[in-house]
């Protein structure tokens, strides 16, 4: 699964820009803000959601690569 | 097996009619065709590739990342939760404790799904074009109720070629040993854009929206450490 591309989401305190992977959210993982060093992770009550739409574009996407080749 | 030739022309007309779809396609390239064509075709396969993966995407983040009530389309939240310290006086006097505070916002499904990566990354095409025939003449005088400069002739020229052969073996030259200099270099680059202007304002005006909320009271207790 490709989800180790950095992203970014603004921190709810203080708007900076604070990367992180979706694959680090999936696994647990904690992300801090490099202004605030406030740690933002994904709820476990969503990690579901996520992974079932992350599952869904990695199949579109691998679909797509069939119908090109 | 491709039969030997001595020029280009021999080459064409003693390829046996091909029945299977790959050796056509390879026949179609070697065809005289308008330059244009030529050129254009790998940006139309490209355009229309990213075309079918964009639509595949549309319909991805209306099916997966909204969902639908009363007519409306409605994102997906999804909860986050946000730890951060907190310097206190100590109850009993003079020290500092820190306290973490736990926070709960949401962000949009769409927000945190790689979305950039449904795109034809890069291509990169180089490859010769043979002219075999050019035309080049004037057309007729522009009417002046077409909104154009009257009395400006319209120049017009046309340009036929094929896909040259691979000459990276003799080093450019044809058999004779001269330079092709009816063949010229076709160098294509086609790199991925940026996500649609629309999809990037739905994700500003969602970040912008991002707002913490504080956790319920009975939830502070266990998460205030």
């Amino acid at each position: 699964m490709e989800t180790n591309n950095i992203q970014y989401i603004s921190c709810p305190c203080c708007s900076t820009q604070i990367p992180f992977t979706v694959a680090g959210l999936l696994r647990g993982e904690s992300f801090m803000c490099p202004r605030c060093q406030a740690l933002i992770s994904l709820s476990q009550r969503d990690t579901s959601i996520v992974q079932d739409a992350m599952k869904k574009l990695e199949e579109l996407k691998s679909s797509h690569t069939a119908q090109l080749k | 097996m491709i039969p030997e030739a001595n020029n280009r022309d021999d080459f064409i007309q003693e390829d046996p009619p091909q029945k299977t779809p790959k050796k056509t396609k390879g026949r179609f390239f070697r065809q005289i065709q308008n330059i244009e064509s030529l050129i254009s075709a790998p940006l139309i396969a490209v355009s229309k590739a990213n075309a079918m993966m964009l639509t595949g995407q549309a319909r991805f983040l209306l099916e997966n990342c909204f969902e639908k009530s009363n007519g409306k389309y409605m994102p997906i939240l999804i909860e986050m939760t946000m730890k951060r310290g907190e310097v206190q006086s100590s109850n009993d006097g003079g020290g500092i404790d820190i306290a973490t505070q736990c926070i709960h916002f949401q962000v949009p499904l769409i927000s945190l799904l790689p979305l950039n990566n449904l795109a034809i990354d890069k291509l990169k095409l180089d490859f010769g074009l043979n002219i075999t025939s050019s035309f080049s003449g004037k057309g007729r005088k522009e009417r002046k109720e077409e909104g154009k400069i009257p009395g400006v002739m319209k120049k017009t020229s046309i340009l036929n070629g094929r896909i040259a052969e691979d000459d990276t073996k003799n080093g450019g030259k044809n058999k004779g040993g001269r330079q092709t200099s009816s063949q010229i270099k076709v160098s294509i680059e086609v790199k991925s854009q940026d996500l649609p202007k629309g999809t990037k304002t739905l994700l500003d005006l969602y970040s912008k929206m991002i707002t913490p909320v504080s956790v319920s009271g009975e939830d502070k207790a266990d998460e205030t450490t």
